[in-house]
């Protein structure tokens, strides 16, 4: 009946948005495909984000470090050591989710705020290494790097960079997806909500706790690889603590344990201040005030209000539940 | 065939000797029930087999094999599933998805696999879903798979926690008070579906209760603590004659009343 048909409905909504974003750079000019390349970058970051804290529910502020961390491998790598782009960016990708499986290892103790303090000790660890490793990372000088390219196709313009982004992104959106469909993604959730069922269930917490941090890194990882290729220029200054809590802000904005959420979120982090611009002093105070209201009124995050209200007036999907709230 | 044979299990918490050299073993196929006043230190006992505590004394093993120090995980791949006193689901995620984490441990797929949605992944989990699906009708939870487990009523939520035990295909499962909460009747019909699940699944269980009543109907064999201690073991009528069982349930009150 009408039900049924509303669930077949729910792919339609995907094939909008795909056409309209292959369709964008042909109607928008070279600073809007600017823009949602950046989107792009922080959509993947979010995406990885999310499966460490929105579905594992471990908490962490260190995604400014992985992200670093990313960005300066696949830098010196293409910059002091000529490596191909390609094996650039996922050599930085690896290399990052192994650095996470590492930093999960000792966080293993810990949940809460205290892994959100103790990750957040791991972001100033390594925004003070980039300082001072200056052998490698050039120090507070920063690090050019040129665009990327793969046989000879260099990804010079915005035009370029949009679509490699695109491809990128959404095939790594894809991946979330079927993990989180399938055993692993189980275990995830499992491990959020409750530790002591999941290990009755034989789930090994240590083993997916750890591979959950390395995913994470990786998605995270990868995007900070790529956006050193689309930026072309490394500042430590901007991993940050804050790059930590912008990240963070994203996902609980857009929908802890969504995937949706990661991509409304990170639109809402990365669109909206450019809507925002004409409003000129008070942009910081619109944009302030309308992320104090989206939290109150959608507590969920915009994934979270989406379903819920799919589930009220369409009657699509299940009735939500009250998910537990982060550091619980 | 014995199952599990616990030996001169002991625990201490800071001082207090929460099981002091308990010593039973449970025979393939049986309900064996474990009984005692509060404290009596039957759900230490239950942890203990279970790897959520460790033991500081004493052995319990699991089909010639020594599980003593094993990981809960561990222990649970190794087929002896439980539920818990008070009910823990995985609330937020679906009933059916509940079931299906208990068959983590049967399905054999790399994480890289799972990433790309290969064939053999897919054909995994149609299996999986499957054998839960069946699961869920047989215990009488049809219709509610897609739900959330955390906004189902209480019973369901008890039978659900039961099928997600059921689905990790045991050899051994453990019930801690599944008889609490509910009322003479519910737990009439939840004793008629033990024994319905030991047969069908071909199951040893081991059943903790507070209450006499469940245990009388459905146990072959009793064994009761009191203090940590093993006061008594036999067929429920021994036991319910023992004068050491007597004095330790009515002891119990009378201590209360002289509070």
């Amino acid at each position: 009946m009408g039900m049924k048909t509303l669930e077949r409905l729910k792919g339609l909504p995907l094939v909008v948005v795909g056409v309209g974003l292959l369709a964008l750079p042909s109607f928008v000019d070279n600073y809007i495909l600017y823009v949602m390349t950046r989107l792009f970058v922080y959509v993947l970051v979010a995406l990885g984000l999310n499966l460490l804290t929105g579905y594992t529910g471990q908490v962490s502020l260190g995604h400014a470090a992985f992200f670093a961390i990313g960005a300066y491998t696949a830098a010196v790598l293409a910059e002091s050591w000529r490596w191909p782009s390609v094996l650039c960016v996922v050599a930085a990708a690896v290399f990052t989710a192994v650095v996470g499986y590492l930093l999960g290892l000792p966080c293993l103790r810990l949940s809460g705020l205290y892994l959100a303090m103790a990750t957040l000790g791991f972001t100033l660890i390594v925004q003070e290494m980039l300082l001072q490793l200056a052998v490698i990372t050039h120090g507070s000088e920063g690090m050019k790097v040129r665009p990327a390219s793969i046989l000879g196709f260099t990804f010079d313009s915005d035009y370029r960079k949009y679509f490699l982004l695109l491809v990128v992104t959404t095939s790594m959106l894809i991946v979330a997806r079927n993990l989180i469909r399938g055993r692993t993604g189980r275990a995830f959730l499992a491990i959020r909500e409750n530790e002591r069922a999941a290990e009755a269930m034989g789930v090994n917490l240590a083993q997916y706790k750890t591979i959950a941090f390395a995913i994470s890194a990786l998605y995270t990882g990868l995007a900070g690889a790529l956006s050193a290729f689309l930026v072309g220029f490394l500042d430590p200054q901007e991993f940050s603590v804050f790059l930590s809590i912008q990240f963070i802000t994203i996902i609980i904005l857009g929908g802890l344990g969504s995937l949706l959420g990661s991509v409304l979120g990170a639109g809402f982090l990365i669109i909206l201040p450019e809507l925002l611009a004409g409003l000129d002093v008070w942009q910081a105070l619109v944009y302030g005030l309308l992320m104090v209201l989206t939290i109150i009124f959608m507590p969920y995050g915009l994934s979270g209000a989406i379903r819920r209200h799919a589930y009220r007036w369409l009657g699509v999907g299940v009735e939500p539940i009250v998910p537990r709230r982060l550091g619980h | 065939m014995i199952d599990l044979s616990v030996h001169q299990l002991a625990l201490n918490f800071g001082g207090v000797r929460a099981v002091d050299g308990v010593t039973f073993s449970l025979h393939e196929g049986e309900i064996h029930g474990l009984i005692g006043p509060n404290g009596a230190g039957k759900t230490t006992t239950f942890n203990c087999v279970t790897g959520f505590y460790r033991p500081t004394g004493g052995t319990i093993r699991f089909r010639e094999r020594e599980i003593t120090h094993l990981r809960p995980d561990q222990i649970a791949r190794l087929g002896i599933a439980r539920t818990f006193q008070n009910v823990q689901l995985f609330r937020s995620m679906s009933a059916l998805d509940n079931i299906l984490v208990a068959k983590h441990s049967q399905m054999r797929t790399g994480i890289l696999a799972e990433a790309l949605a290969l064939r053999l992944v897919r054909r995994q989990e149609r299996m999986a879903r499957g054998e839960a699906e069946e699961l869920m009708e047989f215990l009488g939870l049809m219709g509610i798979q897609r739900q959330t487990a955390g906004n189902l009523p209480l019973g369901s939520q008890k039978r659900l926690e039961l099928g997600r035990a059921l689905a990790l295909e045991p050899k051994l499962l453990l019930l801690d008070e599944p008889a609490s909460g509910l009322n003479t009747s519910e737990t009439q019909v939840l004793a008629q579906l033990l024994l319905k699940i030991r047969d069908r699944f071909k199951l040893t269980v081991l059943l903790v209760e507070h209450d006499m009543g469940l245990m009388m109907n459905i146990s072959d064999t009793i064994t009761v603590l009191n203090f940590g201690r093993k006061i008594a073991e036999g067929t429920p009528r021994d036991v319910q004659n023992d004068p050491e069982v007597v004095k330790a349930y009515l002891g119990e009150n009378s201590g209360a009343e002289r509070r």
